[in-house]
């Protein structure tokens, strides 16, 4: 019997041949990833190094990292921060660096790490990519298999260089056909949410496959397979094709890695057809992802913020399809609209090619590259009674601030359509 | 890795989906908390009696999802500092799972485990057998033997400090 992608992946990065969903495996991955959460793995490592001193009575005991040309650091979550603890953090961290030049290091100025380890090119083909953070998953975009794990884990893999890996079982989602105007990859993922819940991918592997993954762009297949985590998978993986070829020939390193094909006889959990035409404009309901229902069935729904950023939805395009609603339009003044490029490079492009220029002319307000208010810590951070359509990831009760607040989840373009009428309207309702 | 001592269980369909942020606030995560305030927090906006209630009770089971939401590993700990020793659920989410297991916590898969255990209950868990004794039932599941060791040294910190000294004692 045949083998799908993701346990081709793991026996490459096992070393086996021999692997079933269900077995643990030892697992060494190509690169690890962490944010700011990499001045509390230090400390983790840290604190392994005071324990084996003390346990061995041995005050010569040094722990570090192992490999450490695989680590890769980008800061995002609390950049901006004017909190003396966030800085101290990070403060660590650059110390930490100095020590180990071999780390692949990107300071407060270049983006959401997600979006900066795919830039850079370190999502190859075919490999093992481990991110101490829940959505790397969206690297399966590179056709590998990008799996999240904790800080503690996270300390471990820096010392071994390997990680014990349940092989899961795997789910197909077979996307067919294309997408009508006006709807997105981010609206397939909330159709998708909705129909398989929280928790309707516990412990899989998500591959994608079908004809509708060749109309949609390296972006939109980021889109989807960074939010394939909201349903609780493990991973996620997208084929090989000229899209990802051409995509990683542009990046930094443009390594094209090992393709991975899944054998034709591979065993899988279940398989899940999408028809990509029949899809509309999607909008999630608070408290959570899986609320999704289509733009046109909600009742004038008021909003006071709207915000266009994050791993899910801040790449070019994402800004552009923004800048391309909103010419010639103003965003409604009631409404507090913020931009988040997701990196410089695209931050940079957005300013080149006029969208920056478009999208703040029409009264959205233009920030940093970095996670800003997505999970509430920095940034204009909701109040009581504030309504935000956002084009992020979870809308969990007081995910962007107070508990009282309300976040609703959708496309760039149906975050735009909304800025600019004041309430939720899809981008073909506008 | 026998574990023994006390259950405390939640039911019905509110005992499901029990997220991160219930058991332990995510707006601390980036701040410094003691283990005796992680004790006296933990689990409090899902059940604010969760302290009363969980005196002498060392075996935790819960509903289906548990531990869904952030990959944040606070909440796990913080379950293991107010003496949680086994958490049993017919289903955790992916990350909970194995935060819990960083922090050596013994988390089991096991919906007739979870069904047959009642509030109260003395119970022994034997990790490496995979069997589990409360009431007058005896129960199988499926446990991991280098998990069950993990548990047993105390959790992946550590274990990782075992592995350093004697791989320095080797050298």
């Amino acid at each position: 019997m045949g083998y799908t992608a993701i346990e081709k992946i793991m026996m490459e990065a096992g070393q086996t041949d021999n692997i079933r969903p269900g077995m643990k495996i030892r697992v060494t991955p190509s690169y690890y990833l962490s944010h700011d959460n990499t001045g509390e793995i230090i400390d983790k490592l840290r604190e392994v190094e005071l324990l084996a001193r003390e346990r061995a009575r041995n005050k010569n005991i040094k722990v570090a990292p192992n490999n450490p040309n695989k680590i890769v650091i980008a800061f995002d979550h609390t950049v901006g921060s004017e909190n003396p603890l966030h800085k101290l953090y990070h403060d660590r961290t650059r110390e930490y660096v100095k020590d180990y030049p071999e780390i692949n290091f990107y300071d407060d100025t270049a983006g959401v790490s997600h979006q900066v380890f795919m830039e850079e090119g370190y999502a190859q083909p075919g490999s093992l990519v481990i991110g101490a953070d829940s959505h790397t998953t969206m690297h399966g975009a590179a056709n590998c298999a990008g799996i999240p794990i904790n800080r503690t884990e996270m300390a471990g893999l820096w010392i071994r260089d390997y990680i014990m890996l349940k092989v899961p079982e795997t789910i197909k989602i077979v996307l067919d056909g294309n997408l009508s105007k006006g709807v997105y990859s981010k609206d397939i993922m909330l159709h998708i949410l909705s129909s398989l819940g929280s928790s309707g991918a516990n412990y899989k592997a998500i591959e994608y496959q079908g004809n509708g993954i060749n109309g949609l762009s390296m972006s939109e297949r980021m889109t989807l397979t960074n939010m394939t985590v909201e349903m609780d998978a493990k991973t996620a993986i997208m084929p090989y094709d000229d899209t990802l070829r051409d995509y990683i020939e542009q990046t930094t390193k443009g390594n094209l890695g090992r393709p991975i094909i899944p054998d034709k006889d591979a065993n899988y959990y279940d398989t899940i057809m999408v028809n990509l035409e029949s899809l509309e404009a999607m909008v999630s309901y608070p408290h959570s992802p899986e609320k999704a229902v289509p733009v046109k069935d909600t009742n004038n729904i008021r909003i006071t913020h709207a915000y266009i950023g994050s791993c899910t939805n801040g790449r070019y395009e994402d800004l552009e399809i923004a800048a391309r609603i909103v010419e010639g339009r103003r965003i409604d003044p009631k409404v507090h609209m913020m931009v988040y490029p997701a990196s410089k490079k695209i931050d940079i492009m957005a300013r080149k090619n006029g969208v920056y220029h478009t999208l703040t002319e029409a009264g959205a307000k233009w920030m940093i590259p970095a996670c800003g208010p997505c999970f509430g810590a920095v940034g204009s951070i909701l109040e009581e009674g504030d309504v935000c359509i956002s084009s992020s990831n979870r809308n969990y009760k007081g995910r962007m601030g107070s508990p009282k607040s309300l976040v609703y989840l959708a496309s760039p373009a149906t975050v735009m359509a909304s800025a600019i009428a004041g309430r939720i309207i899809s981008e073909e309702e506008l | 890795m026998i574990i023994k001592g006390r259950v405390l269980k939640y039911e019905g369909p509110e005992a499901d989906n029990i997220n991160t942020d219930m058991i332990w606030p995510g707006s601390l995560t980036y701040h410094k908390v003691s283990q005796e305030d992680m004790r006296s927090m933990v689990m409090n906006r899902y059940d604010s009696s969760f302290q009363e209630k969980s005196k002498g009770a060392n075996i935790l089971a819960v509903g289906y999802n548990f531990g869904c939401g952030s990959s944040r590993e606070q909440p796990a700990y913080a379950l293991k500092y107010s003496g949680i020793e086994a958490i049993i659920s017919p289903q955790f989410a992916r990350i909970f799972e194995r935060n819990a297991l960083a922090a050596g916590i013994a988390a089991i898969t096991s919906k007739e485990l979870y069904e047959c255990m009642s509030t109260g209950d003395e119970s022994m868990i034997d990790l490496e057998l995979g069997i589990a004794v409360t009431k007058d039932y005896h129960k199988r599941f499926e446990y991991d033997n280098m998990d069950a060791w993990q548990v047993q040294m105390g959790g992946l910190i550590e274990l990782l400090a075992y592995e350093i000294i004697t791989s320095t004692n080797n050298n």
